[in-house]
């Protein structure tokens, strides 16, 4: 499935939130690419915004070659590139953080304190699911630009 | 699926051949299975070598939560991802030269020029392919290490 609002608006921490909403901005200014109507070419995820097609052109990956699959500028790619490594790093900055409360929490007499640490467990995984799609993305751009 | 030699070995060019095998050879011998097994609540990828699981621990992402995945040794993680960026970027160069090939043929008068192209097409979709899941092997990793 592709990250989506309701799944960012789930995260316990609102910081969290905001990152992973700033991620679905930066991928919905991707356009989408032309992948639909033939049985080989499966489309990743629900909006055809990326597929993986064994053959180009039309679709496939995000590469030059692909040049009717409605990609924009380089310029523009290689802008949507550079904001989602930074949200790749923003997020595994944030990973890091709940990790670091988990292992070495700043109060551990605070009586929540065990909610607290499984909200950012579930921080956690949620986090890790949007590292992966993002990087699917980063990658896919990578190949375009190359 | 997982990239299998099989996969590696259906590649014309004996050097993105080698380059795809080492990456397959290198998973296998340092890529920890994690436990994922035995569950409903737990999604395996491919072999079981990486788990992704909404509650930690046992399985879910490479995490220091997860203590009974499998997962141990630092340093041979930093290695392992070492490892992986450095594959990463070597495919991701044989990208490269393969576009440049199609865009600007050294020998354009070549007869076998079409199917040379082909072939660097086909390549390069499957070098996506193998690109996508070394980054979702270095995302495991980061986390883990994050």
């Amino acid at each position: 499935m592709d990250i989506d609002q309701e799944f960012a608006n789930s995260a316990n921490d609102p910081a969290i939130m905001t990152v992973i909403n700033e991620y679905i901005d930066s991928r919905d200014s991707l356009p989408a690419c032309n992948c639909s109507g033939t049985s080989e070419s499966p489309c990743s995820g629900s909006t055809l915004r990326a597929c993986r097609k064994v053959v180009s052109p039309n679709g496939g990956v995000y590469t030059k070659l692909d040049q009717n699959g409605g990609l924009g500028s380089e310029a523009f790619n290689q802008t949507v590139l550079d904001d989602m490594e930074t949200n790749y790093n923003m997020v595994l900055s944030k990973i890091t953080e709940k990790k670091i409360f988990i292992e070495n929490p700043p109060d551990p007499q605070i009586p929540d304190l065990a909610a607290k640490m499984l909200a950012a467990k579930n921080d956690i995984d949620r986090m890790a699911f949007v590292l992966e799609e993002l990087s699917f993305y980063i990658t896919q751009l990578r190949i375009h630009l190359a | 699926m997982d990239i299998n030699q099989e996969f590696a070995n259906s590649v014309n060019d004996p050097t993105v051949r080698g380059l795809m095998n080492e990456y397959v050879s290198s998973r296998d011998e340092k890529v920890f299975p994690c436990n994922c097994g035995g569950t409903t609540t737990k999604r395996c990828i491919g072999v079981l070598r990486t788990c992704i699981q909404t509650n930690a621990p046992e399985g879910g992402v490479y995490t220091k939560l997860d203590q009974t995945g499998g997962i141990d040794f630092r340093a041979s993680h930093t290695a392992l991802l070492n490892d992986l960026n450095a594959k990463y970027y070597t495919i991701l160069n044989k990208i490269s030269e393969k576009k440049i090939f199609i865009e600007d043929p050294p020998h354009p008068e070549d007869p076998d020029l079409q199917v040379k192209m082909e072939n660097a097409k086909d390549e390069i979709e499957k070098m996506a392919l193998v690109l996508n899941e070394i980054s979702y092997y270095i995302n495991q990793i980061k986390i883990d290490l994050a």
